[in-house]
């Protein structure tokens, strides 16, 4: 069952009950409080029979035998000063007969008497009217009387039925009235949910932006609230699944864009060496070919392994002197700086990094050998460090070609190339500074790439995991 | 002679198929950016279009509607293998799709077939004393009717349109059989023997041993085959 009708239907029964069982208490104290009234009178009205009777009677000379013939005399002319044709009156001697009656009911009354001097009374149903009957013995020196008077009291009865009639109509009225607002309260009141399951199953279809309004602070506005914070989490990690799918299909058709090149010349070439005859110079260059594809795959292999070891190998880190570093790069891309002529100035303070040495060594040749590419004969590239607020700050910079200002954030995406024939001359595989990345991120360190085309293009980076020097004699030995 | 244009910014590629198409008797312009091209594609007349997809400057599609403006049939050569990019390539426009890596014999022939779909080439070849209607697949010998199998008349026509070319079994029966070569000499070898005596090519068409088949026009004169001449391709007239 539906919230709504939960809710609708309990509400409902709960006030209609409560109306039912109020009212009828009330109607019942009512009738009751009439009926009580009624009774009261019908006694005080005996009373003042009795009182008149006994008067009468005593009045009477003393030897005057008050016969049941007088008394009921007495009686019809009381009755007669009463004027009220409802009351009837009827008087039984001592020994309960009857001695004056001027009513054709029968009452059994008496027999409930004994004893009792006082009033009592009774309703009793004669036909279709009710009446009250009062009872009460009057002893007069010389007989006991025993007086029983019959009220009609239908009007009580037709006052209850009226009650009753109203409150049926009220009833309906009622519930017609508590129906139509306990539906708008229902509706009201469910809404929200309403909107919550319809957003909620909006966002499993696959809807990511729906979000509920939040307004209010019930219980039903919380609620909202959370589910707007889990979908905004939610739509966030689809977004980041998205991306990294995406970034991985990228990545494939990059990939096998790159293996398909060089092979496309390999297989080629090789074919036409195998089944044609080629004069001796298209040999050599259809050869020439075969080599240079070849290294090129060969490049990009060593390359994808080393990323592939970056992402499956669990890295040792150590702790490296800054000055041993730098020598090892020196050493390292001292051959390919010569061939150009190109100047590497070192300027770095000493200090230890915490990192891996053989990946830290990656990082800065790809960074040089960019560098040296972007260079022309005789340029000039300057490695800087020293530490800084954050940690130990690298700076390399060259005054080289340079890039515009859009190519930077493309550069580290795989096989991006901003001139792709210069970069195959220079041999270049694409994914040189997808490894730094890779590196940078690794080691916890942040870069920023700065650059202006024909001035030079600066990388910076930052390292967060750096001490101070350990001691002097131990910055020596490694010296 | 027929001119093609090749469009491919990796420089051994652009050569490669320079190489082959000259050889197969086409004259070749080549150029490695987008713009280029389409400056390329204005500026001459060519019969034929080998475009590369992903090139700087302007990419492949759009290149693609600049040349079926001039009514220049484009043939895609690109490393984009999926079959999506099949079908757009040919939705675009494309004559034919070729993926890399690609066999020379392969792109000579979708080359030729598709210069044939534009009435670029003769729908006969005339050659020693055959004459090969393609379009009816029906060779005649001196006038005599010769008859071929479906397989052997694509044998025929592998050969005459690769003179001087070592033709390896595999390549023959990939290319005939349009499947893969499971190392079983035999069909290739049948056909080849039946093909020759039919024809009556028992000269023209030479066996390597362990390679496969050369046909030559020339069969006086062995040693002129190791000679750093072009093939001939006399048969290639409009």
């Amino acid at each position: 069952m539906k919230l709504f009708w939960k809710l609708f239907i309990t509400m409902m029964c709960v006030i209609i009950s409560f109306f039912m069982i109020s009212c009828n208490i009330l109607v019942h104290t009512a009738f009751q409080t009439m009926l009580d009234r009624e009774a009261d009178r019908g006694i005080e009205e005996i009373k003042i029979f009795q009182y008149a009777l006994l008067a009468s009677l005593e009045g009477l000379p003393k030897d005057y035998q008050a016969t049941d013939k007088a008394v009921a005399e007495i009686t019809k002319s009381f009755q007669q000063s009463l004027n009220n044709a409802q009351s009837t009156i009827v008087i039984y001697n001592s020994q309960n007969k009857i001695i004056y009656c001027n009513s054709n009911l029968e009452s059994d009354l008496i027999s409930k008497a004994n004893g009792n001097t006082s009033g009592i009374w009774q309703i009793a149903k004669h036909g279709k009217h009710y009446y009250m009957e009062s009872l009460c013995r009057a002893n007069s020196s010389k007989e006991r009387y025993t007086l029983e008077m019959h009220r009609k009291i239908d009007h009580i009865y037709q006052d209850r039925d009226l009650l009753y009639e109203r409150y049926h109509l009220t009833l309906i009225l009622v519930s017609i009235g508590i129906t139509v607002i306990l539906l708008l309260f229902s509706i009201h009141f469910t809404r929200p949910v309403r909107k919550l399951s319809q957003v909620t199953r909006s966002f499993a279809q696959g809807n990511y932006k729906s979000r509920m309004r939040e307004r209010g602070h019930d219980e039903v506005a919380l609620l909202s609230q959370d589910f707007n914070q889990m979908a905004g989490q939610i739509e966030e990690n689809i977004a980041e699944l998205k991306e990294n799918a995406r970034r991985k299909e990228e990545f494939t058709e990059a990939f096998s864009h790159e293996l398909k090149t060089p092979l496309t010349s390999i297989i080629g070439y090789a074919d036409m060496l195998r089944s044609r005859n080629m004069p001796a110079e298209e040999i050599i260059s259809s050869a020439d070919y075969i080599f240079h594809q070849g290294k090129r795959l060969e490049r990009l292999a060593m390359k994808m392994m080393e990323i592939i070891y970056i992402d499956r190998q669990s890295i040792q880190f150590q702790k490296i002197d800054i000055q041993l570093l730098i020598d090892k790069i020196k050493a390292m891309t001292e051959p390919l700086l010569k061939k150009k002529s190109i100047q590497l100035e070192c300027q770095a303070e000493s200090g230890l990094l915490h990192g891996d040495l053989d990946l830290l060594l990656s990082l800065f040749s790809n960074l040089i050998d960019n560098a040296r590419k972007a260079c022309s004969e005789h340029g000039n590239i300057l490695l800087s460090g020293h530490p800084s607020g954050k940690g130990y700050f690298f700076s390399i910079k060259d005054d080289g070609r340079g890039m515009p200002e859009e190519e930077i954030h493309k550069i580290t995406e795989p096989f991006y190339m901003i001139d792709k024939s210069r970069a195959r001359k220079e041999g270049g595989a694409g994914i040189g500074m997808t490894l730094c990345q890779k590196i940078i991120s690794l080691h916890q360190a942040e870069w920023t790439i700065e650059s202006q085309p024909e001035k030079g293009t600066e990388v910076k980076i930052i390292f967060q995991e750096y001490h101070q020097e350990r001691k002097a004699s131990d910055h020596e030995s490694n010296a | 002679m027929n001119k093609i244009l090749i469009v491919e910014d990796e420089e051994p590629i652009a050569n490669l198929i320079k190489m082959s198409l000259k050889s197969a008797g086409y004259l070749c312009q080549v150029c490695y950016d987008g713009q280029d091209a389409a400056d390329q594609m204005l500026a001459e007349n060519y019969d034929l279009c080998l475009l590369d997809i992903m090139l700087p400057e302007i990419d492949g599609y759009e290149l693609l509607d600049y040349a079926k403006d001039i009514h220049l049939p484009v043939i895609f050569l690109t490393a984009k293998g999926e079959t999506a990019d099949k079908v757009r390539g040919l939705r675009a426009g494309a004559e034919d799709y070729i993926t890399k890596p690609f066999e020379v014999l392969e792109l000579l022939a979708r080359v030729e077939n598709v210069l044939r779909r534009f009435d670029k080439l003769a729908q006969t070849i005339d050659i020693l004393d055959l004459h090969i209607d393609i379009a009816s697949r029906t060779v005649t010998k001196k006038g005599i009717p010769l008859k071929l199998t479906y397989k052997e008349f694509d044998l025929l026509l592998l050969f005459v349109r690769n003179p001087n070319v070592a033709l390896y079994r595999e390549s023959i029966y990939e290319h005939v059989w349009e499947s893969n070569y499971l190392g079983d000499s035999r069909t290739v070898d049948l056909h080849v023997q039946r093909l020759r005596k039919k024809a009556g090519l028992e000269q023209n068409i030479k066996s390597i041993y362990k390679v496969g088949y050369r046909f030559t026009t020339d069969t006086s004169q062995e040693e002129r085959n190791q000679s750093h001449e072009p093939p001939a391709a006399s048969h290639r007239t409009i």
